[in-house]
């Protein structure tokens, strides 16, 4: 019975999670024979990241958020 | 050993901690930030079982979250792919939307609010969680267990079975789209209902109709000789159901068989503990839909049940999931699937519970069937609150009653600080005899969904009156929903035919004898059953005590039992909450642990 406690979270905790939740996305497509679709996940994370970039730019970001 | 459980989502979020293999602490985000089934990460759940825990979250053991996201988003983007295009573009949109934003970065966001290593966060699937909940309170050590639900990350129904000091296994799994759940929530919103709120309106609409409809739901879903079943193509499109707001999840082939949507806002005709009037025909055609489909989803669930036998050969069957608040269904799996118990939790949709109990269990503590805590969410202490109602002019209240009740502003509102049992429940029982609605709060609110002895609001079975006026102007709740008989163990032989052998604080459903119909008029619904829910003196024993004061002084064999709350709000938690629907609504006498509050209106 393990009882080793989790400890608090260290620096560059953000980009390690990230990331992990990428490698494991990955790794499901891969498991449920969809990988196929992982291209697909890499435009629209580009796409996300573009939009979320645009969202900062206070003259665009009125049009930005009825996308989001 | 403390291991805490997180669950966030759709279904509401919530936090469990459980300490050497037993639930320690429980509670739904909801509680705390007052939003009805709160889907974001559970801050304040979390808080409050590491109050519990009494050491930070970086002390902890373990930390489980139920649900894999990077599975849920394979099946979310094949699923909505998959219904082709256009049709998929909004529901694309949609759920890549949530899920590019947020869900798939939880590890970060749960990381950051418990301030924990990202690494130490495992994740548990949500079908094996479920499971693991499932046999909580059962008191026995080997069970067959049958996970009944709308989806999971790809798995919609499961088998599994289980000993006791080892977890679950599974033994067969039934995966996306071929799921009972998803189909019931396609119906309700076809009948106008809210099913992210809970399949229970489905469930209670159905016993107002006639089943003429079930060789169409057999088109829809066929049902083997083996057990198994499976959806058939083309009538359903549950990618629509994945993320809200939601798109009508059903083709034209489906409105073909069933017809077109019913408007939400119609009022149905059908009234609880009253013969029915006369039924428009459309109403009556929609309550035959829900009918049918209880018909199908009864043979279906017996049809698992009966494999679940075959293949576990356990002796007792433990049900959790969507589909485990269907009281009926879970009546017949007790008569007819040849088990010698059925067991349904105190909460069988507990993902947070389980997650924490799996991982407990995969460490080496042992998971055990014994009694859980039903109460394990916050207790507050009344007597602030009591004090400033005391001080307060009901004038002041008035600006927040709600639309429809009597007005507030001339009552007359008694506080009583601090009373004696003896003395509280003897004014409780006079209240209770007089007509009076009244509202109960005590110690720590329940973990589960509902109220069950903590936070409920309690009338006398016998006045129709009272029970219309429960309904209509305190909690909001469906007319055609039957309410639930709140009384003793020992009652129940004389209340129904078959008696469920164990009780595990669900409420319970069964053929209601001729004593019931006379003694609980307005609890037993229109299909013969009687709803009622066992009071386990050890485990609530003020609750046991005012039962016995009860039955005593009038020969009524319970109480009507209700959840503290509006229709819109989550069920209350704090003394605050319970006080605010004191003054809103037509809640007559509120009991605060020790102290009552009581309202005189002129």
């Amino acid at each position: 019975m393990s009882d080793t406690p989790v400890g608090a979270r260290p620096r560059g905790a953000s980009l390690r999670a990230i990331f992990a939740s990428a490698s494991g996305v990955l790794g499901a497509l891969g498991r449920n024979r969809v990988g196929w679709a992982a291209p697909l996940v890499a435009v629209l994370l580009v796409v996300a990241i573009l939009v979320a970039v645009l969202a900062l730019v206070p003259a665009i970001a009125p049009f930005v958020y009825p996308l989001l | 050993m403390d291991i805490l459980g997180l669950s966030s989502g759709e279904l509401g979020s919530g936090a469990s901690l459980v300490r050497d293999g037993a639930l320690h602490a429980c509670a739904r985000e909801e509680r705390f930030t007052r939003q009805r089934l709160d889907p974001n990460p559970p801050r304040f759940a979390a808080e409050h079982c590491l109050r519990q825990a009494g050491h930070p979250a970086a002390g902890l053991s373990g930390i489980a979250v139920a649900g894999d996201p990077a599975d849920r988003f394979t099946r979310v983007l094949t699923g909505t792919l998959g219904q082709g295009f256009p049709l998929m573009v909004p529901a694309f949109v949609r759920s890549m939307s949530a899920w590019i934003g947020h869900h798939l970065w939880e590890r970060d966001s749960l990381s950051r609010l418990l301030d924990v290593d990202p690494a130490a966060i495992q994740y548990r699937a949500r079908h094996r969680c479920l499971s693991a909940a499932a046999v909580q309170g059962s008191g026995v050590d080997e069970a067959a267990i049958l996970v009944v639900d709308t989806i999971g990350e790809w798995t919609t129904t499961t088998i599994a079975r289980w000993k006791e000091g080892g977890a679950p296994e599974d033994v067969e799994r039934f995966e996306y789209p071929h799921s009972l759940g998803l189909l019931s929530a396609a119906v309700a919103m076809l009948l106008g209902l809210r099913p992210w709120e809970g399949l229970a309106p489905l469930w209670d609409l159905a016993a107002w109709g006639r089943p003429t409809l079930t060789s169409r739901f057999r088109r829809v879903l066929q049902v083997h000789e083996d057990g198994t079943y499976q959806i058939t193509p083309g009538f359903l499109r549950f990618a629509e159901l994945f993320e809200p707001p939601y798109g009508d999840p059903w083709t034209g082939a489906f409105t073909d068989l069933f017809g077109a949507p019913r408007d939400a806002r119609r009022p149905w005709p059908f009234r609880a503990g009253e013969a029915p009037a006369v039924v428009d025909t459309e109403d009556q055609r929609h309550a035959d839909i829900a009918a049918s489909l209880q018909v199908v989803i009864e043979e279906a669930m017996l049809g698992l049940a009966r494999r679940a036998k075959a293949k576990t050969g356990a002796a007792h069957l433990c049900v959790a999931g969507a589909l485990a608040g269907n009281a009926s269904a879970i009546l017949r799996l007790r008569r007819e699937a040849g088990f010698a118990s059925v067991h349904v939790p105190a909460d069988p949709t507990g993902l947070s519970a389980g997650a924490a109990l799996l991982l407990a269990a995969e460490r080496g503590a042992p998971l055990s069937g014994r009694a859980p805590q039903p109460f394990g969410g916050r207790a507050w202490p009344a007597g602030r609150d009591l004090a400033a109602v005391a001080r307060m002019d009901p004038m002041w209240w008035q600006r927040f009653r709600r639309r429809g009740t009597a007005p507030v502003r001339d009552a007359r509102i008694e506080v009583t600080p601090e009373l004696d049992d003896d003395t509280l429940l003897a004014q409780v029982v006079a209240d209770l005899a007089a007509g009076r609605i009244v509202g109960w709060l005590e110690g720590a609110f329940e973990s589960g969904p509902g109220g069950l002895a903590h936070r409920v609001l309690l009338a006398d079975p016998r006045d129709l009156a009272v029970a219309r006026r429960l309904t209509e102007r305190v909690t909001g709740a469906a007319a055609f929903a039957p309410t639930t008989l709140l009384t003793r163990p020992e009652a129940v032989a004389a209340l129904v035919d078959e008696p469920a052998p164990t009780a595990g604080w669900v409420p319970l459903a069964a053929h209601a004898s001729a004593a019931a119909r006379a003694a609980a008029l307005t609890a037993v619904h229109a299909d013969g059953t009687l709803r009622y829910l066992p009071v386990d003196a050890a485990v609530a024993p003020r609750m046991a005590a005012l039962l016995d004061r009860w039955s005593a002084s009038t020969g009524a064999p319970g109480l009507l039992l209700a959840d503290l709350r509006e229709a819109e709000d989550p069920l209350a938690a704090s003394p605050a909450d319970a006080l605010l629907i004191f003054m809103r609504t037509e809640v007559d006498t509120l009991v605060l642990d020790q102290g009552l509050v009581r309202k005189e209106l002129p």
